[in-house]
């Protein structure tokens, strides 16, 4: 309802359309959520640690939507904390908040609509307001999936160093520890062939 | 405020000595990023990371 409310606020235009659309999505999401949360919990009550992944990602379930917060420089943890303690205690409808590091000053808000996202907001300190309209999941996806680097290493690649002591620093590959996620490394702009073992996430492959 | 530690296993962030979501004692100092799950049922997020139980994660546990 409220949904409607402020998307019809926001589009002027082809109002019909898009009411249109609405509703022929409301008519086929409760059908897509039953479909996605049914095979994912059969499998959970037979067995615990189920080794394939549930059948989500590409097609978002839920209502879900993303709106970022714009908060004090610095202050994000602070405002995801008082959020955390605020949200717990009076059941709000918020669904998950994410602090990313590579998004400073900003906290990212899961919500069904935006005014339970600033319901929830309301009154916390350092909030500074938030960015019109939502996030759409892709952009946020990026930030989650995180293939580990090592996956991507493999003896005798040439690789860049890009942290710690020999940053910047050309290197060929001679072992790689998948579990530890580290490799050992043989500098190439070094006169001497040392072997040097570092973190696999402190190498990038490097373009042939 | 003791600094936080992050499951290995789990990522679920703790102060304790034991992860409170999977119980592992396997934690550590060194982490990065900030999920906080309130519906694990109904959120993206968590379906995509594939976290089943409310609490505070980390993104990336080193």
């Amino acid at each position: 309802m409220s949904d409607k409310l402020k998307d019809s606020q926001e589009d002027d235009l082809g109002d019909i359309s898009f009411e249109d659309e609405q509703g022929m999505e409301a008519a086929e999401q409760p059908a897509e959520a039953e479909a996605e949360v049914k095979p994912a919990e059969q499998p959970a009550q037979v067995q615990v640690e189920a080794p394939k992944p549930a059948p989500v990602s590409d097609k978002p379930a839920s209502d879900s939507k993303f709106f970022a917060i714009r908060t004090t420089g610095g202050q994000e943890r602070m405002v995801a904390d008082m959020l955390y303690t605020k949200v717990t205690a009076k059941k709000i409808g918020i669904r998950s908040v994410m602090v990313l590091d590579s998004f400073k000053g900003y906290i990212i808000v899961e919500a069904p609509d935006s005014n339970v996202a600033y319901e929830g907001l309301a009154g916390i300190r350092h909030v500074r307001g938030q960015i019109r309209g939502d996030l759409p999941f892709k952009d946020i996806e990026g930030y989650l999936v995180k293939k580990p680097t090592v996956t991507e290493l493999s003896i005798d690649d040439t690789v860049e160093v890009i942290a710690g002591p020999f940053k910047g620093m050309k290197a060929k590959i001679t072992r790689v520890d998948y579990e530890k996620q580290e490799a050992t490394v043989v500098l190439l702009d070094s006169p001497y062939q040392i072997p040097v073992t570092v973190d696999a996430n402190y190498l990038k492959k490097a373009p042939h | 405020m003791a600094k936080e530690k992050a499951c290995r296993k789990c990522k679920a962030l703790t102060q304790g000595k034991v992860c409170p979501v999977c119980k592992s004692t396997d934690l550590s100092p060194d982490w990065s990023g900030i999920i906080l799950v309130f519906d694990p049922a109904k959120s993206l997020v968590a379906n995509t990371l594939e976290i089943t139980a409310p609490a505070r994660y980390a993104l990336k546990v080193q």
